[in-house]
């Protein structure tokens, strides 16, 4: 039993089929989702960056706007996946009854769940690729460092997709998210070192930002991003890396559960 | 030989301590439309469910086109086709694209996919309606929808939960000239109604099942013959008649009473006029025996809920 839970998930040409069926639809309505994608990251930019960072100056040693800039990119991964993998997989399994359909198919409840957190992750990087495509003309990218955070925050698309799909799988109803959110991800987005340096908080803040996957996302982004490269952080992408994998085995043998009665 | 195309051996299915379908043993023959009758919760959906491998078997043994279900799902989904009760149409989309992102699910080529989505829709008669969005089709036409989604990947044979359950008259006659069709073509086809005028007309075998055990099982035209007969007198009694009544038909008639409604079952070799002539009622009709009667008898007719 422990064993489903740390292997990686089996993926498949079922998975990459789930996956294209929620590109397909985003497709249609690609423009739509372009202009929510840049508008809120955006807006933290202008009003925490120019606004509350003229007041800052500087954090440990650097322009508040170069240490916030990182934190957006990964509160933006977060909240990417969290939005997709919540509420729209949640319409798709109970509501639509999309999964029910699929698995008349030979794709399997594996592939329907991966292929849904996969799909969660990429729609979050599309958010994170146009947040680095507003950096880059504001001439905040320097160096190769900075190109690195992508595939770290890809893989915190995936553990906060799988994160919410999870939760996803144990919802009742569309209510059962304002715990998640009130309780998870507001908590997360405030505690993880996302605008303020977690070395101030108390020790108890400290160790609870440790288990939130959020806060290694920030680390390794934000180092890298201001080429601050060390050794050290590979234990956050290890621990970051296992988180994935670990909910993204919870989401499937709870949604099997769900689904195969 | 007859090929069977699915085969149910003391198969069983519970939930918790609650035993849906009770042990049932069944063949199924290539190219039959086999019905599965009975009331709301009976167990026939359960069933159905596990022929298509979306339900796990209890116990017993099940298998679909000669593979075990509890292990061959994956092979045994690439050769059937399912219309569920519930279509579960893709409303994020078309209903051409309904169908294609659906034949990619089957890893069917997008250009063949195309084409026989484009084929089916003409012969469900939905065409014009190919780049409607799910939300602006009837009920039948979903419906329609669901059961070409069902033949996107050539299927070999074809399991319609309810096919035209909450279908108006039209759309009944349109759906059930689709599956007459497919049967004529030599499709194994499998359904579940609760409508026994469905399965007079379109099953060649079926079985009453209630409580999740099968109460009879046989041809249509067999069923009848066999629990009713050829004919039917219908008549009224109120109460105090009724005793009248009982003993005056006992002793040459089988019947039933439903509510104070005398039903005599004209057995082949009786004359219904007959009956009639013996009824000192002015209410007494005579029509053909059906499947309806059938089930009411052999399931009971107390209203259960």
């Amino acid at each position: 039993m422990w064993l489903d839970m740390v292997r990686f998930p089996k993926l498949g040409i079922g998975t990459y089929r789930v996956w294209y069926r929620d590109f397909f639809y985003f497709k249609k309505y690609f423009i739509g989702s372009v202009f929510w994608t840049f508008s809120e990251p955006l807006l933290y930019i202008v009003a925490f960056g120019y606004g509350l960072g003229f007041f800052v100056g500087q954090i440990e040693g650097v322009p508040y706007m170069m240490f916030l800039a990182p934190a957006i990119m990964a509160t933006t991964a977060m909240q990417g996946a969290v939005f997709e993998s919540t509420y729209s997989s949640f319409t798709k399994l109970r509501v639509q009854k999309t999964y029910e359909t699929i698995m008349m198919t030979p794709v399997s409840v594996e592939d329907v769940v991966a292929g849904e957190i996969l799909w969660g992750a990429s729609k979050a990087f599309f958010g994170v690729l146009g947040v680095m495509f507003v950096y880059v003309v504001m001439g905040m990218v320097h160096g190769i460092q900075p190109w690195l955070t992508l595939p770290v925050l890809f893989i915190l698309c995936w553990c906060m997709s799988a994160m919410s799909m999870v939760v996803t799988s144990f919802a009742r109803d569309y209510d059962s998210f304002t715990y998640f959110f009130s309780l998870v991800i507001t908590p997360m987005s405030l505690l993880a070192g996302t605008f303020f340096p977690l070395t101030h908080f108390p020790k108890w803040a400290q160790t609870a930002a440790w288990i939130m996957p959020l806060t290694h996302g920030v680390v390794v982004t934000r180092d890298l991003f201001l080429s601050h490269w060390h050794n050290a952080l590979w234990l956050n992408l290890l621990l970051l890396f296992g988180m994935s994998v670990l909910f993204s085995n919870w989401a499937i043998n709870q949604t099997r559960r769900r689904l195969i009665y | 030989m007859v090929e069977i195309v699915a085969e149910g051996r003391n198969l069983t299915k519970r939930y918790g301590d609650k035993t849906v379908v009770d042990g049932i043993h069944f063949q199924i023959k290539r190219g039959e439309c086999f019905g599965f009758l009975g009331p709301n919760g009976a167990g026939k959906t359960s069933t159905m469910k596990m022929m298509y491998c979306l339900s796990p078997v209890s116990s017993g043994e099940l298998y679909v086109l000669g593979l075990d279900v509890t292990t061959r799902g994956k092979e045994i989904k690439k050769r059937i086709g399912v219309v569920p009760q519930e279509d579960g149409l893709d409303t994020d989309f078309t209903v051409l694209e309904n169908l294609l992102v659906y034949a990619s699910y089957h890893n069917i080529p997008r250009e063949m996919a195309e084409r026989r989505a484009r084929e089916l829709l003409r012969f469900m008669r939905i065409d014009e309606k190919s780049a409607a969005t799910v939300d602006q089709l009837s009920g039948g036409m979903k419906r329609r929808l669901a059961l070409a989604r069902g033949m996107i990947n050539a299927p070999e044979m074809l399991f319609l939960d309810e096919p035209t359950t909450g279908l108006d008259p039209q759309a009944r006659l349109l759906m059930w000239d689709n599956l007459r069709a497919l049967k004529s073509e030599g499709m194994s086809m499998i359904l579940t109604t609760h409508y026994m005028e469905e399965a007079e007309k379109i099953c060649d075998r079926l079985v009453i099942m209630d409580n999740g055990k099968f109460l009879c099982e046989g041809r249509p035209q067999d069923l009848i013959n066999e629990h009713i007969g050829h004919e039917v007198v219908e008549f009224t009694s109120d109460d105090k008649d009724k005793n009248y009544f009982i003993e005056k038909v006992k002793n040459n008639y089988d019947y039933q009473v439903i509510r104070n409604r005398f039903h005599l079952f004209i057995k082949n070799g009786q004359d219904g006029k007959k009956a009639v002539a013996t009824i000192p009622s002015s209410d007494v009709t005579i029509r053909k025996a059906t499947l309806e009667d059938v089930f009411l008898k052999v399931a009971g007719h107390e209203l259960k809920e």
